[in-house]
């Protein structure tokens, strides 16, 4: 009970410190915490496929695309409120993605990937070709911004960092709610053996059909938010090397099959470059060394090391308190 | 608890790099310094930086009896839209006031809404070709617009009278893509039937089958627009496959580039619709240019650049009309652009054409005529008579 | 319309030839090694710049491409030696984590090395062959050539030695091959140069046919991925005829359909290939792994 009134309160905290800090700190910054925020939403999503469910999707990078383009479509040309598009482009999202995992659920393994890579391809290039829906190479231009929350009087740097941290809270216990159900632990089942939870009678494919629609959902959310604060989409931020790419590195770096990893993960991947101000080149072979020192030597991300030191720590202190008790029980015996 | 000392640490650092002394003109320059572009971009940032120097070192910018040193803050978008984005922000937020740039037409429409949104904020574009970036209040650009480019063209082919003539476009160049319909219409009206229009990428390697399709029909003239690499390539390719027609290019191909890739044997007679690029000016021996060149060399040990003219161009305007606005308040200055004569800016290397009453922009662009070059043995040269001989 | 197609089915088999030449190394690494080397593309790339840098220097073209294969398959050895070895017993999605984190860091190593600007090796075999219907580069058919001969290169050594002979072991049951003696070590270095030579030697000689870039390896590792599905992973056979097949398809959709819908149509190919029949055309049912 404690356990679970624990994962509603800590984000909750989280949340509530980092809206009151926002005021204080200047525009660039919350831009990059704001996009940190939103690559935050994408890569826990993401982790929910890759890390609980084991599947690596490299398709995500289009359905970030649809809800984002949705949003525009929505916002800008039919004139619907923020508020009401923003769930629907995440069912837009979900609804394609949904489609993409009954193809790609038929194969398994590397086969997957390489059908989500090429979905994700697909995708990619018809964001150029429908060029009256999305603008084409050019982009689609004139998205409005997310309107001001009532009651914060916050400009408009500050408004979109505050809904972007809320989005990322929402996502976050979603996620949650759905890896402490028993959808989560079929998934779980799914990932350590796919034979024998079938021979266990677990319904696989409604379980992993459900983590691929939850973080597509949550994919194409991210992808109206980040229209709607950049007020411009263009095709060349949904391609599959980069942004299918980096999702995977997010969740990896950050300790897939956590939630929380993943959300370092973001923090630092995004934050990382600008601070650094590094060459493009430079900040890729970054990426690159990072994703690979992490597959060899710390497979569960700094999630995992940080539990690591934290266990080790624990162990440490119950060695210095048993010593201790062990006389009086000597004596008893 | 995990994000607020990374912002603090962000907030101490931004804080640090605003600092500069009051008697300072900062100018913001967006540029890919980085990436795939900055061969084109960073010669950019380096003539900002010349003309920069030149300036403070002949007395600065005079404005109202102080003369201001400029202080050059450079950001680098790498061009893609997201980091240029960033890179704006961070300007933005460092206080500069005044942008010259970007180059990638990717980048141009993602930062025409931020700077829209900052009625304090003056840009002047001296890289992106593509439509519909300038609104004349606080956006203009000195580069030409991809219709002067296209307009050479058109004046190339009506005077050489082409009966057909194949379009092929690298489907990717925004610049490239928007202004198809009206290049093909044009051609069109003129009398150069378009019997194909066909597409490609950058990077792609092989056009055996949009070639196939085009050399099959004939045309007389096969236009190219995308970059010089796969330009290079296409040509190679339509030559092999019987193509026997004229070739025309109409993008900036730099010798040195264009010879990594087709012999100069193949690459002889092509034609090439551009405006003048720098190389040209210190071709044909404009004073300003070489100096540019000399500058550039010792400060950088760089060569110049395709579009550093441009740049180069970007920081005198700015300080034409600040020093014309008589003040370093953004919507005085931004008043100023608008009233700006070509001969307000007499160090300037291109020669802009004047427009109405002379000013220098319309609608926030410049008129720069694009012209033609033939390929003659290691490189371009300046084709006076555009009737074939 | 029909006059043009021996023209397109011509520039179809030697665009599938290159395609074929990259798949080959791909899927004997993949096949033998259950390593999805994402990475062979840059082998591929280190192959052609090697060329370049090398024939720019003022090295015969040939002796170019016998060097520049020499140094890929060094690279090959370490990349497999460093990268994947560690990760031997990881799941198969960490070593394709691994393997594209691996292509990331070369691509990057090379622009920061040489930068992004795109350059060709001037051709070895200048001429075009002009037939009746078609016309075909002399390089063409050479590229062309080297393709069958890499294949039945790597068909003899299979198939007619002892190495050959170990690999296949190794590749239909790797514990049994093991109790037979076979010094498992071997075979992997063994069979990881043979994947990097082919990749090496295909970089090499395609320098010369098309601009040489950092970021040249992604297009063709994806459509040799492609090819492996279409072909059959491990089926050398199916290398071949899968990316001559590729090839053909792209060509005819550009040609026919449209050049915007090109890549739309490989990927659909893979799609419904992965659907219907998911060993491949010409690929043998296999065993969940």
């Amino acid at each position: 009970m404690q356990s679970r009134l624990r994962c509603y309160l800590v984000p909750t905290a989280f949340l509530a410190v980092a809206c009151a800090a926002t005021p204080f700190i200047n525009d660039y910054v919350r831009y990059v915490a704001t996009l940190a925020a939103i690559w935050a939403v994408l890569a826990v999503s993401f982790d929910v496929l890759l890390g609980y469910t084991g599947y690596l999707s490299l398709a995500h990078g289009a359905l970030f695309g649809v809800g984002a383009y949705t949003g525009g479509l929505l916002t800008a040309r039919a004139g619907w409120s923020f508020w009401l598009a923003l769930p629907v482009c995440g069912l837009v999202a979900m609804a394609v993605g949904i489609v993409v995992a009954l193809l790609a659920f038929r194969t398994k393994g590397l086969y997957f990937a390489v059908l989500t890579l090429g979905i994700g391809l697909i995708g990619f290039q018809m964001f150029f070709v429908a060029e009256d829906w999305t603008g084409g190479v050019v982009g689609f231009v004139g998205i409005p911004s997310p309107p001001p929350l009532p009651f914060m009087s916050l400009d408009a740097a500050g408004n979109n960092l505050v809904i972007a941290l809320l989005l990322l809270w929402v996502t976050y216990l979603a996620a949650g709610v759905f890896v402490r159900s028993p959808m989560g632990a079929a998934s779980l089942a799914i990932r350590e053996d796919v034979v024998l939870a079938q021979a266990l009678g677990i319904r696989i494919s409604a379980a992993r059909l459900t983590a691929f629609a939850f973080s597509a959902f949550f994919a194409g959310t991210a992808g109206m938010l980040f229209g709607a604060i950049s007020n411009f989409v263009a095709p060349e931020s949904f391609a599959v090397m980069t942004t299918g790419f980096q999702m995977v590195v997010l969740v990896v770096v950050g300790g897939m099959g956590t939630l929380w990893g993943p959300i370092l993960g973001a923090i630092l991947l995004t934050t990382l470059p600008e601070t650094l101000r590094v060459a493009s080149s430079y900040s890729l072979l970054a990426y690159g060394v990072l994703l690979l020192v992490f597959m060899l030597f710390a497979p569960k991300g700094i999630a995992g090391l940080l539990k690591q030191a934290w266990h080790a720590r624990r162990a440490r202190q119950a060695a210095v308190a048993a010593p201790a008790a062990q006389p009086v029980t000597e004596g008893v015996r | 608890m995990i994000k607020t000392p990374k912002l603090a640490a962000s907030l101490l650092l931004a804080l640090a790099a605003t600092s500069a002394s009051a008697a300072d003109l900062v100018i913001g320059e967006i540029h890919p310094i980085t990436g795939p572009a900055a061969f084109y971009g960073l010669p950019e940032s380096q003539a900002i930086k010349a003309a920069a120097d030149e300036i403070n070192t002949s007395g600065g910018v005079k404005v109202g009896g102080t003369s201001y040193q400029i202080v050059i803050k450079t950001a680098d978008d790498q061009a893609s839209p997201t980091v240029g984005v960033a890179a704006l922000r961070k300007l933005l937020g460092e206080g500069a006031k005044f942008i010259i740039g970007p180059i990638a037409s990717g980048v141009a429409p993602a930062l025409k809404p931020i700077i829209e949104s900052r009625p304090d904020v003056v840009q002047l574009i001296d890289g992106s070709i593509a439509d519909g970036l300038t609104n004349g209040k606080t956006i203009f650009r000195n580069q030409a617009s991809v219709q002067a480019y296209n307009d050479a063209l058109t004046r190339l082919t009506k005077a050489r009278a082409y009966p057909t003539v194949a379009v092929m476009t690298d489907r990717f160049h925004a610049g490239f893509m928007g202004s198809q319909k009206s290049l093909v219409d044009t051609l069109e009206s003129q009398g150069n039937k378009v019997v194909a229009q066909e597409y490609h990428k950058l990077n792609d390697t092989d056009f055996s089958a949009q070639l196939t399709k085009i050399t099959s029909m004939k045309p007389s003239a096969l236009v190219l627009r995308g970059y010089p690499a796969e330009g290079a390539l296409i040509t190679k390719t339509a030559r092999q496959l019987g193509y026997q027609g004229q070739v025309i290019w109409e993008f900036v191909s730099p010798p040195s580039t264009v010879l990594k890739n087709i012999s100069t044997a193949e690459m002889e007679g092509v034609l090439n619709a551009i405006p003048p690029t720098s190389q040209d000016y210190v071709a044909l021996g404009n004073e300003k240019a070489l100096k540019l060149e000399t500058r550039l060399k010792k400060m950088f040990n760089a060569e110049i650049g395709e579009l550093s003219t441009l740049s180069y161009d970007a920081v005198y305007i700015f300080k034409a009309a600040i020093e014309k606005a008589g003040t370093l308040e953004s919507a005085a200055v931004a008043k100023a652009f608008t009233q700006l004569k070509t001969t307000d800016v007499p160090m300037a290397i291109n020669p802009y054409a004047p427009g109405a009453d002379g000013l220098l922009f319309t609608d926030g662009q410049v008129s720069l005529p694009g012209g033609v070059q033939i390929w003659k043995g290691n490189g371009w040269q300046p084709l006076a008579d555009l009737k074939p001989n | 319309m029909l006059t043009m197609l021996p023209q397109q089915l011509v520039n179809g088999l030697t665009l599938g030839s290159t395609y074929a030449l990259i798949a080959l190394g791909l899927t004997l690494v993949f096949g033998v090694l259950l390593i999805p080397n994402f990475a062979h593309g840059e082998l591929y790339m280190l192959g052609a710049f090697s060329t370049y840098a090398l024939v720019g220097a003022g090295v015969n073209f040939w002796l170019a491409v016998v060097i520049a294969t020499l140094i890929v398959i060094a690279i090959g050895v370490v990349l497999d030696r460093v990268v994947f070895q560690p990760l031997e017993h990881s799941s198969s999605l960490s070593l394709m984590i691994a393997a594209l984190a691996a292509s990331i860091i070369l691509q990057q190593g090379a622009t920061i090395a040489w930068g992004s600007e795109p350059r060709t090796t001037p051709t070895p075999i200048p001429g075009v062959l002009r037939m009746a219907g078609f016309s075909i580069a002399y390089f063409q058919i050479f590229i062309i050539g080297v393709t069958l001969a890499a294949w039945g290169g790597v068909w003899l050594v299979l198939n007619r030695s002892r190495l050959g002979l170990a690999i296949r072991a190794v590749a239909q049951n790797r514990g049994a091959a093991q109790l037979m003696g076979i010094e498992l070590r071997d075979v992997r270095i063994a069979t990881f140069a043979i994947g990097a030579l082919l990749g090496g030697l295909g970089g090499a000689i395609l320098s010369a046919n098309f601009p040489v870039y950092p970021t040249m390896g992604i297009n063709p590792v994806l459509k040799a991925f492609v090819v492996l599905v279409l072909g059959g992973i491990g089926n050398l056979w199916g290398a071949i005829l899968g990316g001559l097949l590729l090839g053909i398809v792209e060509v005819m959709v550009a040609g026919y359909i449209s050049s915007q819908l090109q890549d739309v149509g490989t990927f659909l190919i893979l799609v419904l290939v992965l659907l219907l029949r998911p060993q491949g055309l010409f690929g043998r049912v296999v065993l969940e792994r």
